[in-house]
C-alpha cells in the first residue's frame, strides 16, 4: 500500500471522526473534553502514519551501498555506482569512491559487486566496510607463472580455478600446441609444467574447459633467461657412466665443471688436482661428490667444504653404491639418516600423452631428431638408500610421490644426499631430457644463491594498475613494448622501491644503469 | 470360338516405337544444351538444363504417344493391306453387333491372330543420325573451345595489397592443375596456392586492372613472363618441386619505388610414391620342398598411389653347392598382375624342373614391381623367399657334423661284434660244435679287419690289402684301379707310395693327439685278445675285451671331439695381496676426454628476433637462413618463407608475426635443461638469515 493512500485513509479518518464529534449529542460532555477529543485526533492519526511509514533513520542515512562491477540492479538505500558498475537508472554515479566519501561522508560503506578497484581501495580509509559479493567467481581465479626459467628447462604453474568441478586445465605453448593437461579436484588446484627453449620470452596459454566447454584462455608469460654459468666440483672415487652423461649435459648448458676422478692408488682422471680449502671453494657454485671420494677426502678438507657450505656452497653428495659404516657415519655427520635399499624407483613420468611429449621436446636436431626417441619409455632407477632426517626437504620425489633425494640447510648453503646410483639409464633410454630436468633442478636447488640484489615486483602486473618494482635503485626506468622509456621516481619511504602504471599489454622490460634487463609482463 | 483383339496389345509395340524414336532424337539436343550449360554456367546449370530437357522430351514424346489411340489403330489397320476388309472399327465395337457382323468380327479377329500385322512405324533412321551427328559435333567444339570460360569467370583474387590509382593490381585468377596422364587424375582448377602431383601443368590465367605493360611469375631463380591475350594473361610452368611465388605486374614508370610486394603463393608438388610390395603366399620367407614337390606358388600384393604396371619381373635364382662352392643362375620371368589400377595381385608357381632345381639347393625368388610414372617408372622389390631343397646327406649341423664324419661305420662295428658275439653265445647250446666255431671265427674275422683299420690310424702295417668294412666301398673287380695311379718315372709325387711303404698317415698323424693315440693302442690290444678268443671258439672269453675295446673307441670319440662351454668366463679370485704391485711406469695423470660443445645453430637468435619486438628485416634475413639451415623434417621452410614474407610486407601486422613465431617455435630445438640461481633473498633477506644465526 503506497503511502498516499495510507495518509488519504488517515485524513479521511480524522475527518470522519472530527464530524462525528462535532454532530453527535454533545449534552453531558463538558467541552474541554470534545476539545482534547477533536485535537487528539489528527495527533492520533499522525502517530499512526507514522508508525506504518516510520521516517528514515540517522543510522540508515549513513551506510552508503557502493556498487561495483557486476553489481545487482536490485540494491536497497542509498546507492552510489562506480565507474565500472553496471548502468542503471537511479543511481548515483561517481567518478571514484574517494569523491562519495567526501560528498556523502557515510560512517559504513556497503560493497556490492565484483569488489572495488585498486583505485579505491585507499579510499575506504578506516571505514567500517561489508563486502557481499555478488557470485563465487567462475574460471581462473590464481595464476602463478614461473619466475625466471633457464634455457631448457622444465618449469611448472600452479594455480586455481573456481566454481567448475573438475575442470580440465591445459597448458598450450607459443605454438599452440598442448603440453600438458591437468585436471582439478576438490580444491580446484591444479599444477602444470611445459618446457623452455632458446632464452627471451615465451607466451603460453593457460586453456580452462569444463566438460567440452572452453571457460577460459589466459595469458602465461614466461621468460626464459639464459643458463647460469656457475662453477661446478666434480669429485669422483672411480670413472663411471654417472660422471660422463653428468659431464656432457653440465657441458651443454654451459656450466663450467672442475672434474676430478680417482682411478686409485693415487691415480686421477681429470682435470689438475684441487686442494680443497676455503680459498679454491670459493669460486665454486656446487660440489659433487660420490659416497667413496667424500669418505676418502682428508678430515681438512671436509671441514673445509662444510664451512664452505655454510658460507653459501652447495654440496651434493651422491650415494652411489651399498653404504658402509663409513658412510653411514658421514652421512649422520651431515645431518642424514640413511637407512639400506635397493629397491628400483620410477621417476614421475612428465606426461602420458604422446602428442604432449613431442610437444614437450620439440624437434630435436639434424643430426638428432627427437622423433628417434619418440615414445621412449623411463626407465627404472635403483635407489641406493632411503635418506631421511630432521629438517629436511625433499629435492626429487618418484612417480608416487615419495622421497628419494632430501635436502637440508646448513648456514647459507645447502646440502643434499643423492642416492641415486643410475640415472645415466635415462640418457640410454633416450630420455636425456628427463636427465637434464633432474639434475638441473637439482642444481639450481642447492647450488650458491645468487649474491644481486634481484629486481623483483608483485606478480602479476595488470594494465592500468599500479605495479611496485623494487630492487632496481636509481635511476631505473621502464621500456614498453613499442620501446618507449618512462624514467621511475623511487619511493621516499622505500629507496629501492618504485610505482609504475603500464598503459599497454606486453613484456616491458627494467633496466638500470649497470644490470640487465627484467622483464616483466603486463 | 470367340478370338478376342484388344486394341492395347496391338498399340504397345507401336507406342513403344514412337517413344524411342522421340527420345533418340531428343537426348542428343539435350546433351548439347546440357554441354553449353556447363561450359557457361558450371555443372549446376547443366544438371537443371539436362532435367527441364529430359523432362520435354518426355512431356513431348508422351503427347505423341497419346495420338496412337483406338481410332489411328482402326484406320491403321484397315490401311494395312492385312485382309482386314474394312472392318477393323467392328473389333472394337462397343455396341451391340448383328449376327452378321458379329461373324465378320470373329474372322478377322482370327485373321489378325493369326498373322498380326505391322503396326509399328519405321525408325527415323535418317533424323536420328542427324541429330547425333551435329550434336556430336556440337559438344566437341564446345570442349575443345579454349577461353569461352576463362574470360568470363576469374575468382578474385586475395593479394593483400592495398589499391592505389594507377597501380597494376590483380583482379581476376584462374590456375588451371592439369596432373600427368599416368596419374588418371582429371583436370581441375585451383586458387593461386595449389597442392598438386608432383609434373602437372600449371596454366595461370589472370587479369590485372589497370592493364600493366607486362608481368610475370616471380618464381625464385626463373621468373616466368606472362603473356598477354585481350583482356587476359596466360603463363604455363611445370610443377617440378614445392615452391613460392609472387603475381608481380610491372609497375608503371614514375611511380615511386617501395611499393609493398603482394603477398607469396604456396604451391605443393605432392611427389609419386614408389610401389609397395607385399608377399601374400608362402607365409614364410624360408620354405623346405616338400616330397614330390613340382611347382612353388607365390602370391604377392602391389599397391601405389597412381597405378602399378601390368606386368612385374619374378627374379628367380638357383643356388647350388655347397661351402665355398656355391654357383648362381638367375632366371627372369615376366609376371600378369590381376586387379584394380592402385592394388594388383601377382600370382605365379614356377616349375622346379623347368629352373633345374635339384637337392642340396635353394631357390631364391623377388617380385620387381613398378609403377607407372613417366618418365622413369619407380620399382621396389619384395622380400626375398627361399625354397630350400635340403641335400639328402644331412649331417648334424657344426662341429659335431664334422667329427662324426671322420669314423662313422667304425664305431658301429665294435658295437656289432659285441652284438654278434652275444647272438652266438645264445644260440650256442643249439649249435653244432664245428658250426659254432665257424660262426665264432667268422666274428673273430671281423674283429681283425676292426683292428687293422684302427691300427692304420696308429701306423701299423697293412696286413694285405684285406675285405674292407661293411660301410667301406668294396673294391671293384680290378683291385688295383681303386689304387692312386702309378705314375710316369720321374715323377717325385708318388715315389714313396710306389717304392716303399708309410708307417702312418698324414692325415691320421694329423688328427690325433699323443693322449688318443695311447688310448688307441689300449684299444687295440683288447682287440687283439677279443679277436683271439673269438678265433679259439671262446667268444665268453672275448666279450670282456671287446666291450674294453668299445669303451676305449669311445673314449678316442669324445677325445676328438672339441666341446666348448657356453657359459661366460670364470674369473679368478682378485688376489688383493698382489693389487697395485706391478710396476707403473709410464702412468699418469690424464685427461678426461674433451666434450665437443654444441651450437645452437643460431636457434636463439632466430627467436630472439620474433619474440619481443617487430622484426628488423636483417634479422628477418637471419632467421630465413636458419629455417633453411634446419633439416625438412623438422621445419616447412616454405612456410617458415611464407610467413617471413608476410611480416615483411608488413611489420605491423600483428597475426602475421603470431603465425611466424608459432613456426619458428615449432622448428626451435630444445636445449639441454640448464640451470638458474635460487633466488638469495637480497641483502634483507641475509640480514635475517644472519640474525637467525646469531652472528
Amino acid at each position: 500500500m503506497s503511502v498516499a493512500v495510507i495518509a488519504a485513509l488517515l485524513g479521511l479518518a480524522t475527518v470522519v471522526a472530527i464530524i462525528r464529534l462535532a454532530i453527535a449529542p454533545s449534552a453531558g460532555v463538558r467541552p474541554w473534553r470534545l476539545a482534547a477529543l477533536t485535537a487528539l485526533q489528527p495527533l492520533a492519526a499522525g502517530l499512526l502514519y507514522f508508525t506504518l511509514e516510520p521516517p528514515p533513520s540517522p543510522d540508515a542515512q549513513s551506510v552508503l551501498t557502493v556498487a561495483t562491477t557486476g553489481a545487482p540492479v536490485a540494491a536497497g538505500g542509498r546507492v552510489i555506482a562506480l565507474p565500472e558498475a553496471p548502468a542503471m537508472a537511479g543511481r548515483e554515479r561517481v567518478p571514484d569512491l574517494a569523491t562519495a566519501i567526501r560528498r556523502i561522508a557515510p560512517t559504513r560503506l556497503r560493497v556490492i559487486g565484483a569488489g572495488l578497484t585498486a583505485r579505491d581501495r585507499d579510499a575506504v580509509d578506516g571505514l567500517p566496510l561489508d563486502f557481499d559479493p555478488t557470485s563465487a567467481p567462475h574460471g581462473l581465479i590464481a595464476l602463478s607463472p614461473p619466475p625466471v626459467v633457464a634455457a631448457g628447462a622444465a618449469f611448472r604453474v600452479g594455480g586455481e580455478v573456481g566454481g567448475i568441478a573438475h575442470a580440465v586445465i591445459e597448458l598450450i605453448d607459443p605454438a599452440g600446441r598442448r603440453v600438458d593437461t591437468a585436471t582439478t579436484g576438490a580444491t580446484g588446484n591444479f599444477t602444470l609444467n611445459g618446457t623452455a627453449r632458446t632464452p627471451g620470452p615465451a607466451l603460453f596459454t593457460v586453456r580452462v574447459h569444463a566438460g567440452a566447454r572452453l571457460v577460459e584462455d589466459a595469458a602465461l608469460p614466461v621468460w626464459v633467461a639464459a643458463a647460469a654459468a656457475s662453477r661446478i666440483l666434480l669429485l669422483a672415487g672411480a670413472p663411471g657412466p654417472e660422471i660422463k652423461y653428468l659431464r656432457r649435459w653440465a657441458s651443454d648448458t654451459g656450466l663450467r665443471v672442475h672434474a676430478e676422478v680417482a682411478t686409485g692408488a693415487g691415480l686421477a682422471l681429470g682435470d689438475a688436482s684441487l686442494p680443497l680449502t676455503p680459498a679454491t671453494l670459493r669460486p665454486f657454485d656446487l660440489v659433487i661428490v660420490d659416497g667413496r671420494s667424500w669418505t676418502a677426502l682428508s678430515p681438512a678438507a671436509r671441514a673445509a667444504v662444510r664451512a664452505a657450505v655454510r658460507g653459501g656452497l652447495g654440496l651434493i653428495v651422491r650415494l652411489d653404491g651399498p653404504s658402509t659404516a663409513a658412510s653411514r657415519a658421514a652421512a649422520t655427520t651431515l645431518g642424514f639418516a640413511v637407512a639400506d635399499s635397493d629397491a628400483a624407483v620410477m621417476l614421475p613420468v612428465p606426461t602420458a600423452d604422446d602428442a604432449a611429449q613431442a610437444a614437450r621436446s620439440g624437434p630435436g636436431t639434424v643430426d638428432a631428431p627427437a622423433a628417434v626417441n619418440a615414445g621412449a619409455a623411463l626407465p627404472p632407477l635403483t635407489r641406493t638408500a632411503i635418506v631421511t632426517g630432521a629438517g629436511t626437504t625433499p629435492l626429487l620425489r618418484d612417480g608416487r610421490g615419495a622421497t628419494i633425494a632430501a635436502w637440508r640447510a646448513d648456514g647459507v648453503g645447502r646440502i643434499a644426499l643423492w642416492p641415486l646410483a643410475d640415472s645415466f639409464r635415462l640418457v640410454l633410454a633416450g630420455r636425456s631430457d628427463v636427465f637434464g630436468e633432474l639434475w638441473s633442478s637439482a642444481v639450481t636447488t642447492i647450488g650458491r644463491s645468487d649474491p644481486a640484489n634481484a629486481p623483483h615486483r608483485d606478480s602479476p602486473a595488470w594494465l592500468g594498475q599500479r605495479v611496485t618494482l623494487c630492487g632496481g635503485g636509481t635511476d631505473t626506468a621502464v621500456v614498453d613494448p613499442r620501446g618507449g622509456r618512462t624514467p621511475l621516481l623511487a619511493d621516499p619511504a622505500t629507496p629501492s622501491c618504485a610505482g609504475f602504471w603500464p598503459t599497454m599489454v606486453g613484456w616491458h622490460r627494467l633496466v638500470g644503469p649497470g644490470q640487465t634487463a627484467a622483464p616483466f609482463y603486463v | 470360338m470367340t478370338v478376342a483383339v484388344r486394341a492395347g496389345d496391338l498399340l504397345r509395340p507401336a507406342r513403344r516405337r514412337s517413344l524411342a524414336n522421340d527420345a533418340l532424337i531428343g537426348l542428343p539436343v539435350v546433351a548439347v544444351g546440357a554441354t553449353l550449360a556447363f561450359r557457361f554456367g558450371g555443372i549446376t546449370a547443366a544438371g537443371v538444363i539436362a532435367i527441364i530437357g529430359i523432362a520435354i522430351i518426355a512431356a513431348t514424346a508422351n503427347a505423341r504417344t497419346r495420338r496412337l489411340n483406338r481410332k489411328w489403330l482402326i484406320q491403321r489397320l484397315d490401311l494395312s493391306g492385312a485382309d482386314i476388309e474394312d472392318s477393323a472399327d467392328l473389333l472394337f465395337a462397343d455396341r451391340a453387333l448383328t449376327p452378321l457382323q458379329a461373324l465378320q468380327r470373329e474372322r478377322i479377329a482370327c485373321r489378325l491372330t493369326a498373322a498380326p500385322p505391322e503396326l509399328r512405324r519405321p525408325w527415323s533412321t535418317r533424323r536420328i543420325a542427324a541429330a547425333w551427328l551435329t550434336s556430336t559435333i556440337a559438344v566437341a567444339t564446345l570442349a575443345a573451345l579454349p577461353g569461352a570460360r576463362r574470360a568470363t569467370i576469374l575468382a578474385t583474387p586475395d593479394e593483400q595489397v592495398t589499391a592505389a590509382p594507377g597501380m597494376p593490381r590483380l583482379t581476376g585468377q584462374w590456375l588451371r592443375i592439369i596432373p600427368p596422364a599416368y596419374t588418371g587424375l582429371p583436370s581441375r582448377d585451383a586458387g593461386l596456392d595449389a597442392r598438386a602431383p608432383a609434373g602437372s601443368q600449371l596454366a595461370w590465367t589472370l587479369s590485372f586492372a589497370p592493364q600493366p605493360a607486362a608481368a610475370v611469375l616471380a618464381f625464385p631463380g626463373r621468373p616466368v613472363p606472362l603473356v598477354r591475350r585481350g583482356d587476359s594473361w596466360t603463363a604455363r610452368r611445370v610443377l617440378d618441386r614445392s615452391v613460392l611465388y609472387r603475381v608481380m605486374p610491372q609497375l608503371p614508370p614514375g611511380q615511386p619505388p617501395g611499393q609493398p610486394l603482394p603477398r607469396l603463393h604456396r604451391l605443393d608438388a605432392v611427389a609419386d610414391a614408389p610401389p609397395q610390395v607385399r608377399v601374400i603366399a608362402p607365409e614364410r620367407s624360408l620354405s623346405v620342398v616338400t616330397p614330390g614337390q613340382r611347382r612353388w606358388p607365390l602370391i604377392f600384393a602391389a599397391r601405389d598411389d597412381y597405378g602399378v604396371a601390368a606386368t612385374a619381373q619374378l627374379h628367380l635364382t638357383v643356388a647350388e653347392g655347397d661351402g665355398e662352392n656355391v654357383k648362381f643362375r638367375e632366371t627372369v620371368v615376366a609376371v600378369h598382375g590381376t586387379g584394380s589400377g592402385t592394388v594388383k595381385r601377382f600370382a605365379v608357381a614356377p616349375d622346379l624342373a623347368a629352373l633345374r632345381f635339384v637337392a642340396g639347393s635353394d631357390l631364391v625368388a623377388r617380385l620387381v614391381v613398378s609403377d607407372n610414372r613417366s618418365p622413369g617408372p619407380q620399382a621396389a622389390v619384395s622380400t626375398s623367399l627361399i625354397l630350400r631343397w635340403p641335400a639328402a646327406t644331412a649331417d648334424g649341423a657344426g662341429m659335431e657334423g664334422v667329427v662324426t664324419r671322420v669314423l662313422p661305420a667304425y664305431f658301429r662295428s665294435q658295437r656289432q661284434v659285441i652284438i654278434d658275439a652275444e647272438a652266438l653265445l645264445k644260440d650256442q647250446p643249439r649249435l653244432a660244435a664245428a658250426r659254432f666255431l665257424t660262426r665264432s671265427d667268422g666274428i673273430g674275422a671281423d674283429q681283425r679287419l676292426l683292428r687293422l683299420r684302427y691300427g692304420q690310424f696308429l701306423g701299423e702295417e697293412q696286413e694285405g690289402t684285406g675285405p674292407p668294412t661293411a660301410d667301406a666301398p668294396a673294391p671293384g673287380p680290378e683291385g688295383d684301379a681303386a689304387l692312386p695311379s702309378r705314375s710316369a718315372f720321374g715323377s717325385e709325387r708318388n715315389t714313396l707310395a710306389d717304392y716303399g711303404h708309410v708307417h702312418d698317415e698324414a692325415e691320421a698323424a694329423t688328427l690325433l693327439d699323443p693322449g688318443t693315440r695311447t688310448t688307441l693302442k689300449a684299444a687295440l690290444d683288447a682287440m687283439w685278445q677279443s679277436e683271439l678268443s673269438l678265433r679259439q671258439g671262446a667268444p665268453q672269453t672275448a666279450l670282456p675285451f671287446a666291450y674294453t675295446a668299445l669303451r676305449l673307441i669311445k673314449q678316442v670319440q669324445q677325445a676328438t671331439r672339441i666341446f666348448l662351454a657356453r657359459v661366460g668366463p670364470v674369473l679368478p679370485v682378485i688376489d688383493e695381496t698382489r693389487r697395485l704391485t706391478g710396476k707403473r711406469d709410464g702412468l699418469d695423470h690424464r685427461d678426461l676426454p674433451a666434450l665437443v660443445s654444441v651450437d645452437d645453430g643460431g636457434a636463439a637468435a632466430a627467436w630472439a628476433a620474433v619474440s619481443l619486438a617487430e622484426p628488423l628485416p636483417s634479422e628477418l634475413a637471419g632467421v630465413e637462413a636458419w629455417a633453411r639451415s634446419r633439416s625438412a623434417s623438422v621445419v616447412d621452410p616454405l612456410a617458415v618463407a611464407a610467413a617471413i614474407d608476410a611480416v615483411r610486407r608488413d611489420p605491423g601486422c600483428t597475426p602475421c608475426r603470431r603465425a611466424l613465431r608459432e613456426l619458428v617455435w615449432r622448428a626451435l630445438p630444445r636445449p639441454a635443461p640448464g640451470v638458474t640461481r635460487r633466488d638469495g633473498g637480497g641483502a634483507a633477506g641475509r640480514r635475517y638469515l644472519d640474525a637467525l644465526g646469531g652472528r
